[in-house]
């Protein structure tokens, strides 16, 4: 059932009414990639143009590789229930989408470490939403609420809120104000492993003592 | 999932991260996308005649209008004749959906077909020559069809000779 | 959320005994572990009709081994 959120309108400063929905569907990922990819196509061209190579646009730039969201809609091929997509809307655009596992992994952390956790398979925010990508980003608070829904779908599933993700380098710092923890002798492909504990996602919860009060 | 997001503002204004400094993506699927060639989709224009055809016969199939699986499947009538006729070069990922839905097909094929998802393998391919050589049609048109055809030229005539 | 349906589970004494083990060690409740165990079971299913297959490996004697699973 999708349900009010409210996220933040960067041009007029105030909180707006989105959509936030529960199980999104492979029909609506294919949907936001297509509103998603022109913005994506548009910034990809200007660093080519300015003589960026394209590998290093890949390797550096996440948001500007082709998330080709046929790989994306694979992950929810045969409707597993280990699987859960959910995404943020606003006047018919998504804004964030996540897909998130709830079988196949457990925590490394004390004082969980073998215990199950929400695996972030994929997470990403609208890109006119973000500072790399636009110069005057439109809406925040996606990448928040989409760390809250898995904390909250963790709660429900009684692994206590714990949450776990490979982030890319560049986002590391927003996972680190979200109060996750970089599990040491766990990176893969470049990436590091991320896990919020259960205290810590309590904090978040609360509006913790990582947050960054500086708007 | 059933779980209630927090829509309080105080909580709301604390949660500021600076995330549109961020690029806010995570996740292993990335790795597998960076290591994905990037071909170009193909989309061969008789894939979307054979996509038309399908979605016809299916629905001629149920015995319905192509008004009737319009309204069923809540989109436009212009649009599913566009589908019908192979004409919607990008149809839209709705549009698919709602009519693989009404017409009991499955949906990953007709997103194949329609250029949405790259094609697995070969054999919906060869599946499509062959279906798109049996289906074209050789019998007689139905009372309704010759009905139909009869107004209709009766129409375009008026039409030429009022221009 | 799709509305729950309660169904009834005979288990042997030993089977309850694993499920009550696994409970404690993942800290769930013997409901969790049973929808755990359906997702797992699932997703092997999905990932093997994909034409995947799946392996255990050792680390020591660096040797996979295949699991079957019918």
């Amino acid at each position: 059932m999708p349900q009010g959120i409210l996220i933040l309108d960067r041009t007029s400063g105030d909180f707006v009414q989105a959509v936030f929905h529960e199980e999104v569907k492979t029909h609506q990922l294919i949907e936001a990639e297509q509103q998603w990819k022109p913005h994506r196509i548009a910034v990809t061209q200007r660093l080519l143009a300015a003589g960026v190579p394209k590998s290093e646009i890949a390797r550096k730039s996440p948001q500007h590789v082709h998330w080709d969201w046929a790989l994306k809609s694979k992950c929810l091929e045969g409707d597993p229930l280990a699987l859960r997509c959910y995404g943020i809307e606003l006047n018919g655009e998504w804004q964030g989408l996540a897909i998130v596992d709830l079988s196949m992994h457990v925590a490394h952390l004390e004082p969980d470490a073998g215990k199950p956790l929400v695996y972030v398979v994929f997470l990403e925010s609208a890109p006119w939403n973000l500072r790399n990508m636009v110069d005057e980003p439109r809406y925040g608070r996606i990448g928040v609420r989409l760390i809250e829904a898995a904390i909250r779908l963790s709660m429900s599933e009684d692994f206590k809120g714990r949450v776990g993700l490979y982030a890319l380098p560049q986002a590391e710092g927003f996972y680190r104000k979200c109060g996750m923890v970089c599990v040491e002798g766990m990176a893969y492909r470049g990436m590091n492993l991320f896990e919020l504990t259960r205290d810590a996602a309590a904090a978040f919860l609360e509006g913790g003592s990582n947050v960054n009060t500086n708007e | 999932m059933s779980i209630q997001m927090n829509n309080d503002k105080a909580w709301l204004s604390k949660m500021a991260m600076d995330e549109e400094y961020a690029c806010v993506s995570a996740g292993g699927l990335y790795i597998r996308m960076v290591d994905e060639q990037q071909t170009t989709r193909k989309h061969p224009a008789n894939d979307l005649l054979v996509l038309g055809r399908l979605v016809e016969l299916a629905r001629r199939e149920k015995g319905m209008s192509v008004s009737a699986i319009a309204e069923e499947a809540q989109l436009d009538l212009t649009e599913v004749l566009a589908i019908e006729q192979g004409r919607m070069t990008d149809p839209e990922p709705r549009v698919l959906f709602m009519l693989a839905k009404s017409l009991d097909l499955p949906i990953r094929g007709l997103m194949e077909l329609g250029g949405l998802m790259e094609q697995r393998d070969k054999s919906l391919e060869a599946a499509a020559v062959r279906f798109a050589a049996n289906s074209e049609p050789t019998e007689q048109l139905t009372p309704l069809e010759k009905e139909a055809l009869k107004e209709f030229v009766k129409v375009l005539a008026e039409y030429s000779e009022g221009g | 959320m799709a509305a729950k349906k309660t169904m009834t589970l005979n288990l042997t004494n030993q089977e309850m005994a694993v499920l009550g083990q696994l409970a404690e060690k993942k800290d769930l409740s013997k409901t969790a572990i049973i929808r755990q165990a359906l997702r797992l079971y699932q997703m092997v299913e999905i990932r093997l009709d994909r034409g995947e297959k799946l392996y255990f490996e050792d680390e020591v004697e660096k040797m996979k081994s295949e699991l079957l699973v019918l």
